[in-house]
């Protein structure tokens, strides 16, 4: 069974774009936004990425590291592994269900 | 403006708690990104940055108090409070003379003198009792109102003049000189347009103030030939007033250093303004929904306007005064909820 997702608000595109990008280590913003759209295709603005790592920071899913210049790195915690994780899983499974019922002739 | 001014100015957009914490490396981000952008970026682009930084801002000033708020001395945030209450309210007062002043003139006029060019109102409204009440009930909210705007801005003037009358207070001294200029503009303005004779009878002061007060909002401007030039130069003018008016009081607010006790008596009188303006926008749109009021000029010859110019006479004050507010509410409850913080301040 699919473990409950946590609620990511209202910045939830952003949120798991940015807790994906974390994924593979730390990065700060403009890296953070260069990584988003390498693999998603999706630009996020300056404004959006920071309102939802500031979000993200509050939730206690990603944390700052300490940096020597003004570029400050994140990184995904512990629970923002399993928050990412939950969340991609429940994504998955509407995903698997909306292939399948297109696979079986949703189309006219 | 350049784009490394533009780009800071962006960034003071944002909350101070906001900017101590992410804004060195906000900043950082924002340089590297032009950098690696240099030369390919395209307006639309550079566009759609800026709003996406001045969205974000906002969400971050929306979330300050829950987020950010400890922070911040209480007292800022009730001065940013009670600051937004005055930016507000120099909106809504502009807005709600103009609605009432409509409102007179269907009053005031006999319906056969008049030249109409589209459909007159079925009913005469003066006849109508709740019209009749409505607009009273409005009239009596605005003396009100400004009665307590002026006791409420006392100790705020007074203490602002304290301190500069004390050397104490030089970040003072600009939002003084631009609040006395802009209304010093606007008197200049009335007395300008009082002597203006190009219509039957003059236009008296009373007449000019209301003038200089409404044009901006009323639509009045819109029918050709209705307006000369003078006047419809001023209405470029008195909108920057208003404008000017209401960022000047902002800043004094925020400036003004008051003491823990006036702090409070200042968010008990924006209490009582906000709930005034939240009846006075009630009452505003329950009548104008119900009697869709025609808007009359006696500039030139007597007639009603019809179509679009009395339609748009009728929603870009309601439109101003709901927004104004809005502004005013967000400015209230913000102040409000920080006053209880100023206990030890």
């Amino acid at each position: 069974m699919t473990p409950e997702p946590i609620d990511l608000g209202r910045y939830s595109g952003p949120a798991t774009l940015i807790l994906s990008s974390l994924a593979d280590g730390p990065k700060h913003g403009y890296a953070l936004m260069s990584d988003i759209t390498s693999f998603s295709g999706t630009t996020l603005g300056p404004g959006t990425l920071y309102g939802a790592l500031t979000r993200l920071e509050q939730m206690g899913l990603v944390e700052a590291l300490d940096s020597d210049d003004r570029r400050r790195p994140y990184r995904l915690t512990s629970i923002g592994a399993e928050a990412l994780s939950s969340h991609l899983a429940a994504q998955k499974q509407w995903l698997d269900v909306g292939l399948r019922r297109l696979a079986g002739g949703g189309l006219a | 403006m350049s784009e490394p001014r533009r780009q800071n100015a962006l960034v003071r957009w944002y909350p101070p708690a906001w900017r101590q914490r992410y804004g060195d490396e906000f900043s950082a981000m924002l340089e590297q990104e032009r950098e690696h952008e240099a030369g390919s970026r395209s307006l639309i682009r550079s566009v759609r940055r800026s709003v996406d930084v001045v969205r974000g801002g906002l969400r971050a000033r929306l979330d300050y108090s829950a987020t950010f708020g400890s922070s911040v001395p209480a007292s800022d945030r009730v001065r940013g409070g009670l600051g937004l209450v005055v930016f507000g309210a120099a909106g809504f007062v502009p807005a709600v003379v103009c609605i009432l002043v409509q409102a007179l003139s269907v009053l005031s006029v006999s319906p056969s003198a008049l030249t109409p060019p589209g459909p007159m109102p079925d009913t005469p409204l003066a006849a109508n009792g709740v019209h009749m009440a409505t607009i009273t009930v409005l009239y009596l909210g605005g003396v009100v109102g400004i009665g307590l705007g002026l006791v409420a801005a006392a100790p705020i003037l007074w203490t602002a003049t304290r301190m500069i009358i004390r050397r104490q207070g030089s970040r003072v001294i600009a939002p003084v000189v631009q609040l006395v200029g802009s209304v010093a503009l606007y008197v200049a303005g009335i007395t300008a347009l009082a002597s203006i004779g190009d219509y039957p009878g003059g236009i008296n002061p009373v007449r000019s103030v209301v003038l200089v007060t409404t044009l901006p909002l009323s639509s009045a401007w819109l029918s050709v030939g209705t307006l000369s030039g003078p006047i419809l130069a001023w209405l470029l003018i008195s909108t920057t007033l208003w404008i000017e008016v209401g960022v000047a009081g902002y800043r004094l607010v925020r400036t003004v250093v008051l003491p823990p006790r006036v702090l409070r008596f200042e968010v008990r009188m924006a209490t009582a303004i906000a709930a005034l303006t939240g009846l006075m926008v009630v009452l505003v749109v329950l009548w104008s929904s119900e009697y869709e009021p025609y808007f009359y000029s006696r500039l030139g010859n007597d007639q009603y306007f019809a179509g679009w110019i009395n339609e748009t006479a009728r929603l870009i004050p309601a439109v101003v005064a709901l927004l104004s507010a809005g502004v005013m509410g967000l400015g209230f409850v913000r102040a409000r909820r920080s006053i209880r913080g100023t206990q030890s301040v």
